[in-house]
């Protein structure tokens, strides 16, 4: 049997000290069978399928942005079903809580009334958007689809990092990681079995096709798009895998033109009336009436047709309200404000900087702690403590005393790792789990969801614009849980 | 389908069909040179012929005083001042593939894309003058991953609108490339004789992939008969009737009514081209005439290709009713 490492203080998904955990034993075994040149062999051709396939995103820097693949890593997260079951049941929990919120707060804003949460969190966050106040949204669903970021502590205990409302990107890796893995792993699938991703698509159009607009005629079959900012947006092909699965036009915002109040594409035939529009770009694109006047992504009289009844946009306009670090600390208070339950996931501690008290114990352990500027993403702005030089707790320490409510401290969370197979060996790397869930007159939870890993040895950031990678995330089906392989079940090795 | 997507399936098309036809002309021009080496007059008359076939002549002048062999192969395949140049050629057809993904086979856009990460990787880093047997290998490549391409359209896609459209495009793109290719011929001719009977049409034969099928057909090779072949033969694929036949076809998938106003603002102008290349008779016009006439019918082609546009809208947005 192969060593890779010994899991030391940290959680490790795979294993206890040296040895690996129960639901990994099998994939183990199966590892150990391969040579080393083997399993460089089949790293290359990984990555060159993603490339070949152009599965790529890109990074922008001096010109004008270059494209790059998502690094791949084989060893998958497996996750056993009873462990899935809660993080399931805590997801939806949340996403039934925020979306809740996001009805009140664009509606009578009772959370604040009954002092819940400060009026001055929503009045002053950026992406609150008073347009939206009384804006009839298609079966008062916000959120269509949700990316929400789960880590793992050195307990192991799950906990909630973000909520990603507005355009969640990487679904279609999700997707992509399985099929290479299928196809260039295959030997790993046997002895498992894992729930499959091959029907989620059917239940995200339906989803989508819920958002029915109000003044669209009941019998009518609406006709939806999905609207990108084009192939050079580094999430192109996530849009490009989304419209061909959803079977909707990708279309771009010169495509689209408002008049009396109603939304048409340009065809080859001329105009044709759509009913949905699932964006993928910001709110602050959508319309440069009413948004940014140089948005040249978007499309003009957008959102008259929004108010007017005539077209669904999902997400939400105005979302980012509710998924902004600061708001972050209250989704456990809105679920039990608007669903009277305890969450079942947990929050990361985080502290307020506009609090006096909080702010003043904070700058005293900045080094210990982490510091993220509540309107940035994608790993920017963000200061971890036992990592940063001097120089930069100092400029931190400024930026705090200078712009309180910008920021929020975390405790440093020795997050969870896995083995990665890189450049010929075997090493432990941070892991987080991003789970997609989708909503339209239900929720549903897609089976694993994109896990990311931070493949720079010690390193804690695993968005792919920071060097990140990503994994295949298997969920484990009950059954295998609890029976030996069954008689009539034929795996794929061959043997019966 | 979308207009904007149309617009880049039928500029995808378009692309295809020039990048395999100008680096089969750079092929044959490469060979050609070994043995011509000695007759500079013909020589460099076969190089600025090719320069305004592939590219543009006075554009070519305007950056380089003289045409000389190596500055104007890189001109022709690499330059980033020459828009008809083969890497940018080729990086327009990723690019409208990479537009049209949903609209085309996967494998297509994966043909394309790992054609142009080959160029990008292995080719346009290496060092200058090629020597002529890399060129070779890169154009034969060129060639053969069109070839894999037609192929692939031809069995995967499903004949519906984005396979037309493309149709569309590669037709006329060949269609107004052979008119010009024998425009550009005749009128080179006109500076050292004005009598068609004694001019040769080999280079044109080879340059239009045309020989074989010609030498099967026909002993003599005189360019007014080799003229009329490419205009005429209704059995060469490349010949401006099949092209034109084959236009029709495509608007005939594309517009199942014939009677609506766009596929009459279609078929009228092409039934009229048709008609003017079929009255073209070489053997007994002067060459002065000749030229005149496929000037004429040049101009129609592109305004044919004005007509399609608009029609479908490939336009940028005017505001529709």
């Amino acid at each position: 049997m192969m060593k890779l490492y010994d899991s030391g203080s940290y959680f490790d998904e795979m294993l206890d000290g040296d040895q690996p955990k129960p639901h990994y034993c099998s994939f183990y075994r199966k590892l150990s069978a391969f040579s080393q040149e083997q399993l460089e062999e089949k790293h290359q051709q990984a990555q060159s399928s993603f490339l070949r396939q152009g599965i790529t995103f890109t990074v922008y820097g001096a010109q004008g942005g270059t494209e790059r693949t998502m690094p791949f890593d084989f060893v998958p997260i497996i996750i056993p079903h009873e462990q899935w079951h809660i993080i399931e049941t805590g997801m939806k929990q949340r996403v039934k809580a925020l979306n809740c919120f996001l009805q009140d707060v664009y509606t009578q804003q009772q959370i604040v009334i009954d002092g819940i949460i400060p009026r001055r969190l929503i009045e002053q966050n950026p992406y609150y958007f008073p347009e939206m106040l009384g804006v009839q949204v298609p079966i008062d669903n916000h959120i269509f689809l949700a990316g929400i970021d789960l880590i793992r502590d050195e307990h192991g205990v799950y906990r909630v990092l973000e909520d990603n409302l507005r355009n969640p990107s990487g679904i279609s890796y999700v997707f992509q990681n399985r099929f290479v893995m299928k196809e260039i792993y295959p030997e790993f699938f046997s002895k498992h079995t894992i729930q499959s991703l091959e029907k989620q698509m059917a239940t995200m159009k339906k989803a989508l096709l819920a958002h029915r607009p109000p003044t669209l005629q009941a019998h009518v079959e609406p006709k939806a798009v999905l609207l990108t900012a084009g192939m050079y947006n580094s999430a192109y092909y996530d849009h490009v895998f989304l419209a061909q699965q959803l079977n909707i036009q990708l279309v771009e915002g010169r495509d689209l033109i408002v008049q009396d109040l109603k939304v048409y594409m340009k065809t080859i035939y001329g105009l044709e009336q759509i009913d949905i529009i699932y964006r993928r770009i910001d709110d602050d694109f959508l319309d440069p009436t009413v948004f940014r006047e140089d948005s040249l992504l978007g499309v003009a009289h957008l959102m008259a047709a929004y108010k007017a009844g005539n077209i669904a946009i999902l997400n939400a306009v105005g979302n980012g309200v509710a998924d902004d670090k600061a708001m972050y600390a209250y989704v456990p208070d809105m679920i039990r404000y608007y669903l009277h339950e305890e969450p079942i996931l947990e929050n990361v501690t985080t502290y307020h900087l506009d609090d006096e008290s909080q702010r003043a114990w904070v700058l005293d352990h900045l080094h210990e702690l982490v510091i993220k500027n509540v309107s940035a993403s994608g790993g920017y702005d963000m200061l971890i403590g036992p990592h940063a030089s001097a120089e930069e707790i100092n400029s931190f320490y400024e930026k705090i005393l200078k712009h309180p409510q910008q920021y929020i401290a975390q405790p440093t969370i020795q997050l969870s790792r896995a083995p990665a197979y890189q450049n010929g060996k075997f090493y432990p790397c941070h892991v987080d789990l991003r789970v997609y869930v989708m909503k339209g007159d239900d929720i549903f939870v897609l089976p694993g969801g994109l896990s990311r890993v931070a493949l720079k040895e010690g390193s804690l950031i695993v968005n792919s614009s920071q060097g990140g990678g990503a994994k295949d995330t298997w969920i484990l089906k009950e059954e295998l849980q609890h029976a030996k392989s069954s008689s009539r079940r034929t795996v794929l090795d061959g043997t019966i | 389908m979308l207009s904007r997507v149309a617009d880049a399936l039928y500029w995808m098309a378009r692309y295809s069909e020039r990048t395999e036809t100008n680096a089969h002309i750079l092929q044959v021009q490469l060979l050609n040179m070994l043995e011509q080496s000695g007759n500079e007059h013909e020589y460099l008359d076969h190089w600025e012929a090719i320069l305004d076939i592939c590219a543009s002549k006075e554009e070519f002048m305007a950056s380089y005083e003289v045409i000389r062999v190596n500055p104007l192969i890189e001109y022709l395949l690499f330059s980033e001042n020459n828009s008809n140049a083969l890497h940018a050629t080729l990086r327009a057809i990723r690019e409208n593939a990479r537009i049209t993904r949903d609209s085309i086979p996967i494998e297509l856009w994966e043909l394309h894309n790992a054609f142009y990460l080959y160029m990008q990787q292995e080719i346009m880093v290496r060092e200058r003058p090629f020597p002529l047997i890399s060129l070779h290998y890169f154009l034969h490549n060129v060639r053969k991953t069109s070839l894999t391409v037609t192929g692939l359209i031809e069995d995967s896609m499903e004949r519906d609108l984005p396979f037309y459209f493309m149709q569309v495009g590669k037709w006329l793109e060949r269609a107004e490339k052979m008119i010009r290719m024998i425009l550009i011929m005749l009128e080179q001719q006109k500076l050292a004789t004005s009598n068609l009977d004694e001019v040769d049409g080999t280079f044109l034969l080879d340059l239009t992939k045309a020989t074989e099928s010609f030498h099967r057909k026909y002993h003599q090779t005189k360019l007014k008969y080799v003229i009329q072949y490419l205009l005429h033969d209704a059995h060469f694929p490349r010949s401006v009737i099949v092209c034109l036949k084959k236009l029709e076809e495509a608007f005939i998938h594309i517009e199942k009514d014939h009677l609506t106003a766009r596929f009459l603002a279609l078929n009228t102008p092409l039934k009229a081209l048709l008609a003017a290349i079929n009255e073209v008779d070489i053997p007994s016009s002067s060459l002065e005439d000749v030229i005149l006439l496929m000037e004429e019918r040049l101009c129609q082609c592109i305004e044919f290709g004005h007509t399609f546009s608009t029609v479908y809208h490939l336009y940028e947005p005017s505001l529709q009713a």
